[in-house]
């Protein structure tokens, strides 16, 4: 393990490639959005809410973007 | 003409579900691509004729009119990878990067955000120039790995890293947070492997994300509990965050509007610290997260849409 500091201060989790999402959930290529049994997943009325922003996300930094 | 939005995004990036809703209803024609699936259709340009076709999961497009474009994918590769890329992935990550970047042949459309933007905005030290530039207040701030030079600070300090520090070490992986500690925990050993940013620490804070899109302005101060936060505020639970509209001085909006446009911007998600009246540029993200902010009232989803439809 190296010194460096912003090693040391790293928070360690297990890698995940993708998010877990809600069971049920699937990509709709023709809109190109998530949904749940013909809902969207994410909107503000949804059982999800726009949290799922939030929720399903794994966490990259804001500039990367899951890279 | 009529408009055509082209969204390169990833898969999971659930706030692009917010705008594609929102493009759906003002009838903006538009293609979502995700870089995690591009080899799964088949994708040309002309770059001379600057026609875009798109063949597969059931698209058959060929588009001569891409009037606005949300680049919303990394202008540069970060990280080597844990583990040894195959002959195929690494050729397909080179060439799929260059080929996104070579949509700019249409130079013509709104770019959310044009990318050799995004790859200077993505700079720190250019960002604190810029913004104290333009009048902003800056933290005292040094970057580089020479310890010597941290001495000067104050007894707390402000840790982090240059660009996002996301690592893979076997089945982990490692991220770090803005981190405050004592400027007497810094040495050679801990910091000449490679750069980070040190800086003042300003307290008491209240953080300050402002989302940026065009000349529009929505200013959010984050707390819990009614206080801010001493640490780093994506360290605490969702359900202990409030985030709560606030004006900003017209003078501080400005700032905002400005740093956005110099940069050759159309999105900035920038933060501020709110100390004692003051208030402190920390960064800006040029294609910084808002999907969780949004509400029905603060619509930022609406606003991304309406730039994008031009």
């Amino acid at each position: 393990m190296s010194d460096h500091v912003l090693i040391a201060l790293a928070k360690r989790k297990p890698y995940a490639a993708d998010p877990d999402m809600p069971e049920g959930c699937s990509y709709d290529y023709g809109r190109g959005l998530w949904t749940k049994a013909n809902d969207v997943l994410v909107s503000h009325d949804s059982e999800f809410g726009v949290q799922a922003t939030k929720k399903c996300d794994v966490e990259t930094g804001e500039d990367q973007k899951g890279e | 003409m009529s408009k055509f939005c082209l969204v390169l995004c990833g898969k999971y990036d659930f706030s692009v579900d917010l705008v594609i809703q929102e493009l759906e209803k003002k009838g903006i024609d538009y293609i979502r691509l995700n870089k995690e699936e591009l080899s799964d259709y088949f994708i040309n340009i002309d770059a001379v004729k600057k026609v875009l076709t798109v063949r597969g999961h059931g698209i058959n497009r060929e588009v001569s009119n891409v009037t606005s474009v949300w680049f919303r994918q990394p202008v540069f590769i970060r990280n080597a990878p844990a583990h040894a890329l195959g002959l195929e992935e690494q050729l397909s990550r080179s060439q799929w990067a260059a080929f996104l970047r070579g949509l700019i042949v249409f130079e013509d459309a709104i770019w959310m955000n044009w990318p050799s933007s995004t790859y200077s905005a993505e700079s720190k030290p250019y960002q604190l120039m810029l913004a104290s530039k333009i009048g902003f207040k800056v933290p005292e701030t040094m970057i580089g790995n020479d310890s010597k030079i941290f001495e000067k600070f104050d007894a707390e300090i402000i840790v982090k890293s240059l660009d996002t520090v996301l690592l893979r070490e076997g089945e982990d992986c490692l991220f770090t947070y803005t981190s405050s500690i004592t400027s007497k925990e810094l040495n050679e050993n801990n910091t000449k492997l490679a750069p980070l940013t040190v800086q003042q620490y300003v307290y008491p804070k209240i953080d300050i994300r402002v989302t940026v899109i065009g000349e529009i302005v929505h200013a959010v101060r984050i707390t819990s509990a009614g206080s801010g936060i001493d640490e780093d505020w994506r360290l605490l639970r969702k359900e202990e965050i409030e985030y709560t509209d606030i004006k900003l001085p017209p003078v501080i909006v400005e700032y905002c509007r400005k740093i956005v446009s110099e940069m050759g911007l159309k999105f900035g998600a920038i933060d501020l610290i709110e100390s004692n009246g003051n208030y402190y540029f920390i960064e800006i993200n040029p294609t910084g997260e808002w999907g969780w902010l949004s509400t029905e009232k603060r619509p930022i989803e609406k606003d991304i849409a309406d730039m994008l439809a031009g």
